[in-house]
């Protein structure tokens, strides 16, 4: 069961489902603050108005009355963002040429495994090699990327299964749990730098190193006590990306049947 | 792409309200004929760029509108042209051809 919202648009009332409801009124928004100078504000309005009603009838008919995100966002696509003054400048006009929203999705066609770079990288506007690099750079510390990769890969939507469905509400949740995930990581690596590091590494070096004697002594038997605990860690960061993944799953879910 | 793309579109930009001009000349037209119109040429436009400009044409007495009942759903706004409209209309394609002489004059 979905709540609709009845939306008047150029004397008509429309039945808009809360997504689309959400996703006309910041089009809407913006449009106004992006012609918040224009003297002929209002009447641009409501001309874009106008075509977003006849555009959103087109679509309706006796079987299906009620307009979802998917067909708002057809609709605002074929409008366009409103572009305040279309003779000025390109730096001035893509301010405005956001408009139509954004969604973090994954794109397994632009994608070389499957897609969450690339998607994340449309998200924030950043270049895809950018958002690759930085994941094999998390690679380096114990795999923390790949951990982040997977879990973004079984929480982000393919673009086509979004098909304009609830991402852009889920996507603060899919991003506060992969920060859970980075502490849990970060907690999970130092422990294991730094008992690595006085533990195996030091003691191997020192010259005539004989874990025997000494003060070594006990490093060389807490390094490895550190090395189970990191085997230890690991499990644990399995058992955390399956958790959490599986969290998301139905926090997503939830949010859609709502 | 890029690179000529950053050339041609002011280029295009420039010439958008001469080619409006040119349409709503021909027609009294509704804004969906003029995009359908555009959206066969390199001009292709949308609603989100058209009504600010025709807001604006409007402004500086270029065109003007009057609301007409259409078949289905509500009343549309028609556009046509004012004196003042056609006369810069004459001018610019005045201009247009010098222009283009112009271009063809100094070798290919």
């Amino acid at each position: 069961m979905r709540q609709v919202i009845i939306v008047s648009l150029n004397n008509n009332a429309y039945h808009f489902d809360e997504d689309a409801y959400s996703d006309l009124r910041r089009y809407l928004r913006r449009a106004q603050s992006g012609l918040k100078n224009n003297p002929d504000m209002s009447e641009i309005l409501a001309d874009i108005e106008h075509s977003i009603a006849e555009k959103c009838a087109a679509g309706l008919n006796a079987a299906k009355n009620v307009i979802n995100r998917q067909d708002i966002t057809r609709v605002l696509h074929e409008v366009g963002p409103v572009v305040a003054d279309p003779l000025a400048d390109e730096d001035e006009e893509a301010a405005t040429e956001t408009a139509v929203p954004r969604r973090l999705c994954r794109q397994p066609d632009g994608g070389m495994l499957y897609g969450v770079c690339s998607g994340l990288a449309e998200y924030f506007g950043m270049n895809v090699v950018v958002v690759r690099i930085i994941f094999l750079a998390l690679l380096m510390f114990n795999g923390l990327g790949g951990v982040i990769y997977v879990l973004l890969r079984i929480a982000m939507p393919t673009a086509e299964a979004a098909g304009g469905e609830t991402a852009q509400r889920t996507h603060p949740l899919v991003l506060a749990m992969a920060a859970v995930l980075v502490v849990f990581a970060a907690m999970a690596i130092l422990p294991m730098l730094s008992s690595g590091i006085d533990g195996d590494i030091l003691v191997s070096t020192l010259p005539g190193s004989a874990p025997s004697r000494g003060f070594w002594a006990g490093r060389t038997w807490m390094g490895s006590v550190a090395a189970l605990a990191g085997v230890f860690y690991l499990v644990i960061l399995g058992v955390v990306i399956a958790v959490g993944a599986a969290l998301v799953k139905f926090l997503l879910s939830r949010a859609r049947t709502r | 792409m890029g690179g000529i793309d950053g050339k041609l579109g002011p280029i295009r930009k420039g010439l958008l309200e001469f080619l409006i001009l040119k349409i709503v000349s021909t027609n009294t037209v509704y804004v969906a004929d003029i995009l359908k119109r555009l959206s066969e040429t390199e001009f292709a436009t949308q609603e989100g760029t058209l009504y600010p400009l025709l807001s604006k044409m409007r402004r500086e007495n270029l065109v003007d509108y009057e609301w007409k009942e259409s078949e289905v759903g509500p009343p549309r706004k028609y556009y046509t042209l004012t004196a003042k409209g056609k006369s810069q209309l004459a001018e610019l394609n005045q201009y247009w051809k010098q222009i283009n002489s112009t271009v063809n004059q100094l070798g290919s």
